[in-house]
């Protein structure tokens, strides 16, 4: 039987990995690469990887030099660049890893590819340039592109927002979704910018809106707080699989304990 | 030590795959040459993407035909995975394309049941039909479950198929014939038990 998804998503800025609140505060938190192997070791499905550098990458080079040193000692070495830290996490995944971020073109798609991504995520991209993606799509297959809608409530509805959350896109997430499936994505990571960092919970009427809207793999984010929010949201929503990033970021087998507890309430997990 | 040939045909997630046979100590070729192709002791078929252009950047390498030698008449042990393994029968209907035509039989779109979600994507249990001489087990136990991601799948219960994934009707999730292995999850990407399909691929 196929397995409820249990994914951790890893915000990196400026070359290091942050947690994130409502789009906006960033804080620094730690070591990827000692994070990416701790989490496929507690037993995360996947792993998504997703670069939210507002700037330029000459503009914070310096960082990747402190890269490895802050939280655990272990060094990483020869670290210059955002294509350095995919291919080292990518040697140590033996999960599926998804990169996100300043995806523009096939190219960029391509060379995350190259250097060990299975799947890339685009989002602003969908906006700024919909054949773009098509063309992605076409050359890599369905299977490595997964859209990532983040929306907010707006009048009853939930919005679609793209560019870091900053610029509305006009779209409901009802009329989104249906161009999504004409062009074939293989998935949706749908996002709650209002619920980003707050551990509230789910934005459950979200959950329950997507469920008839598209036959496509969805995976769901933002908003986790306690083990009790992904039960809440499986209540709901049975199909989606389920993904955060502080959660899982600052306790100790965060990920093992989940799985163990939503086994333990009837929900059909992977367990190493 | 004996050498391990990744096809490169453009069609698959060669980094994935190269990094994972790296961590085991294998001894690792990324070609598309005849040359390479043929002194190596093992290949992989890699594979991810549409059959069509699978198969016709096959094709145009010349690789449909070097591969068929080295495989079909010379017996080298070969492992295709996802699409890799999909390219190995006759015929798709994906694109109604031909394939390299080493096993009988088709692939089609999984049939599904009711409300089954289509690409297939994630972590599947599989069931033991067979032995399958590479797929580990533990106190005759089969080992824990693969991670899949694909439409299409080989949905025939023949004499080839080793393990059954029961998704919609239920395909194939692992084949052997021979010196012919497929397997239609990734077993690079399947953590624990996927690394130890390979390495045991490698000890063959």
């Amino acid at each position: 039987m196929l397995k409820k998804r249990v994914i951790p998503v890893l915000l990196s800025k400026d070359g290091v990995i942050v947690r994130s609140r409502k789009f906006s505060l960033h804080q620094t938190t730690g070591n990827y690469l000692e994070q990416v192997k701790r989490y496929i070791e507690w037993g995360a499905d996947e792993i998504i990887y997703l670069d939210i550098s507002r700037k330029n990458e000459s503009y914070f080079s310096d960082n990747y030099q402190t890269i490895g040193s802050r939280t655990s000692g272990a060094k990483i070495e020869n670290i210059t660049s955002f294509e350095d830290i995919i291919r080292t996490i990518a040697k140590n995944c033996d999960v599926p890893l998804t990169i996100g971020g300043r995806i523009e073109k096939i190219d960029d798609a391509e060379n995350l590819l190259k250097i060990g991504a299975d799947k890339i995520m685009v989002n602003s991209l969908l906006h700024k340039n919909f054949p773009e993606v098509q063309s992605i799509i076409y050359k890599y297959g369905s299977q490595c592109v997964v859209a990532g809608i983040d929306v907010k409530r707006v009048d009853n509805d939930w919005r679609v927002f793209h560019s870091f959350g900053k610029i509305d896109s006009g779209l409901s997430i009802n009329e989104f979704i249906p161009l999504l499936e004409n062009i074939k994505v293989g998935e949706l990571l749908i996002q709650s910018i209002d619920r980003d960092g707050s551990g509230n919970g789910f934005d459950l009427d979200l959950a329950k809106r997507v469920q008839n809207l598209t036959n496509l793999p969805i995976i769901f984010l933002g908003g986790a707080g306690r083990e009790k929010d992904f039960l809440d949201l499986v209540d709901v929503n049975n199909e989606t699989a389920i993904a955060a990033a502080n959660f899982f970021h600052f306790s100790e087998l965060s990920i093992y304990k989940l799985k163990k507890y939503l086994s333990s309430n009837n929900v059909n997990i992977r367990i190493i | 030590m004996s050498e391990i040939c990744i096809i490169d045909y453009g069609h698959g997630n060669i980094a994935s795959i190269y990094y994972a046979l790296h961590n085991i100590g294998a001894n690792i070729q990324v070609s598309n040459s005849f040359s390479d192709i043929k002194k190596s002791d093992k290949l992989i078929l890699p594979g991810v993407g549409s059959y069509r252009s699978g198969f016709d950047a096959l094709k145009k390498n010349n690789l449909d035909d070097i591969l068929t030698e080295v495989v079909m008449f010379k017996k080298k042990p070969i492992l295709g995975i996802c699409l890799g393994m999909q390219l190995m029968f006759s015929h798709s209907e994906e694109g109604d394309s031909e394939g390299l035509n080493w096993l009988n039989g088709k692939i089609e779109k999984i049939k599904v049941k009711s409300r089954e979600k289509l690409p297939h994507i994630g972590w599947n249990t599989v069931t033991d039909l067979k032995t399958n001489s590479i797929v580990p087990h533990e106190n005759g136990e089969l080992l824990s479950e693969y991670y899949f991601v694909h439409s299409y799948a080989f949905q025939e219960r023949n004499e080839i198929v080793t393990h059954w994934c029961n998704y919609g009707y239920g395909f194939a999730a692992s084949i052997e014939s021979e010196n012919i292995f497929g397997m239609q999850f990734h077993p690079e990407k399947s953590h624990r038990a996927g690394i130890k399909i390979l390495s045991n691929f490698l000890k063959l």
